[in-house]
């Protein structure tokens, strides 16, 4: 679900850059109030290399595949460490897997990035939920937030294609093409969605305070 | 019973003579000929080596880069092939793109132009190989195969240069969360939260 080089204009790609260093910004500002930055590291760096590792992990759905994104369970685990974690974690695949590419790198890190954050706010909203365990608001909202980061980052890169369909090409071919990918991108988010609450149940279980401080809200 | 041959003979060839003077326009005559002209061969992948198929492709001339010199669509194996002008020289750029996933490649083309080159992988994931051929003034004028030899870029990294990379990638971010699981520890030798 990368956006290629070549295939935005200049302006929405300097826009993406613009976009992407307000937003680490703000997040770095928020993770330097966080007083367990010690702490909240090594899980932002480890999650960091699975979503570097995720991409080359291809799912068929037919009549295509899409490779899994992850950008929802890092924002529901990591919090405001998600976007950093998330755009160095793209600068690698750009790099050396060949996704994305540098004049998109902004682009695709707001595309992964911002649902990621949405996705941790939503994840929080489960403070407000009253009814059943604490396990079972945690297991929902957790495949809440980590299917609401995926389904948000394809709704954008929907939108980013849509809008930038070169003049000369078969507008109707290429629009039948997005809706095929974007539809494929249904099953994935119940994966990923799936995936986040049992990696938050896992955590939960295991070492609850995991779970707690990402950052300032 | 006799038969006189000459007359019964004369029939059929003389009806047979009339129909071709006045339907002419029954017969099937054919002209073939052929040109041998330089071409170029994009072969379009995803990175799981599937094919790009009926891939949208626009080709660019280096004398108009914004409105394309020819558009097509890949086959069943991602190929697509073309005869760019051997009268123009200089960058033909070549678009593929399907669902939003693509890769610009740039086809230098000189006087004689030999290149072969492989794409990396792309963003989305897709690599594409070119191997344009150019003979600035044909000389053989017998038909010929042009090879489509997938060589690989001298730049391009081998599977095992590659997976060593994202090795060490995976490493250093697991070695970042040792040292600040360490950091942590030491700080906190109770483990308290």
């Amino acid at each position: 679900m990368h956006l290629p080089d070549g295939l935005l204009s200049a302006p929405v790609c300097l826009g993406g850059y613009g976009l992407t260093g307000l937003a680490t910004w703000y997040c770095l500002r928020q993770i330097q109030r966080d007083p367990d930055v010690s702490r909240n590291m090594p899980k932002a760096s480890l999650l960091t290399a699975a979503f570097f590792v995720a991409s080359s992990i291809h799912i068929p759905i037919p009549p295509t595949s899409v490779h899994l994104v992850l950008n929802g369970l890092l924002g529901t685990v990591l919090g405001y460490y998600a976007f950093p974690a998330i755009l160095i974690g793209l600068l690698f695949q750009a790099v050396i897997l060949g996704h994305g590419g540098m004049t998109v790198l902004g682009v695709n890190a707001v595309m992964m990035g911002v649902p990621a954050l949405v996705a941790y706010q939503a994840f929080q909203l489960r403070r407000f939920w009253r009814w059943g365990s604490d396990r079972s608001r945690l297991g929902i909202f957790a495949f809440l937030a980590g299917a609401l980061g995926l389904g948000l980052a394809a709704l954008i890169f929907f939108v980013l294609v849509m809008t930038n369909i070169p003049a000369a090409m078969d507008a109707q071919a290429e629009r039948t093409a997005i809706y095929g990918l974007t539809l494929a991108h249904i099953p994935l988010m119940l994966i990923e969605g799936g995936f986040t609450a049992m990696l938050v149940l896992f955590l939960h279980q295991v070492k609850p305070d995991l779970l707690g401080h990402h950052g300032t809200p | 019973m006799h038969v006189k041959p000459l007359r019964t003979l004369l029939v059929p060839i003389a009806t047979l003579s009339g129909l071709a003077i006045a339907l002419p326009s029954l017969a099937h005559s054919t002209a073939l000929d052929y040109t041998v002209a330089p071409a170029v061969a994009v072969s379009a992948l995803y990175d799981t080596g599937k094919p790009m198929v009926e891939a949208q492709v626009s080709v660019f001339s280096p004398d108009d880069v914004t409105t394309p010199w020819i558009t097509g669509t890949t086959d069943s194996q991602g190929n697509f092939i073309f005869m760019p002008d051997p009268a123009v020289t200089g960058n033909w750029e070549v678009q593929v793109r399907q669902a939003g996933h693509g890769e610009v490649i740039v086809i230098p083309m000189a006087t004689p132009p030999s290149v072969t080159e492989n794409l990396p992988p792309s963003g989305s994931a897709e690599t594409a190989t070119e191997n344009p051929e150019a003979a600035s003034a044909p000389v053989d004028l017998s038909p010929s195969v042009m090879p489509m030899s997938p060589q690989p870029r001298s730049s391009q990294l081998s599977p095992v240069q590659r997976w060593t990379m994202i090795g060490a990638i995976i490493w250093g971010f697991v070695g970042t969360a040792f040292f600040f699981a360490s950091r942590t520890s030491v700080s906190d030798p109770a483990g308290e939260a």
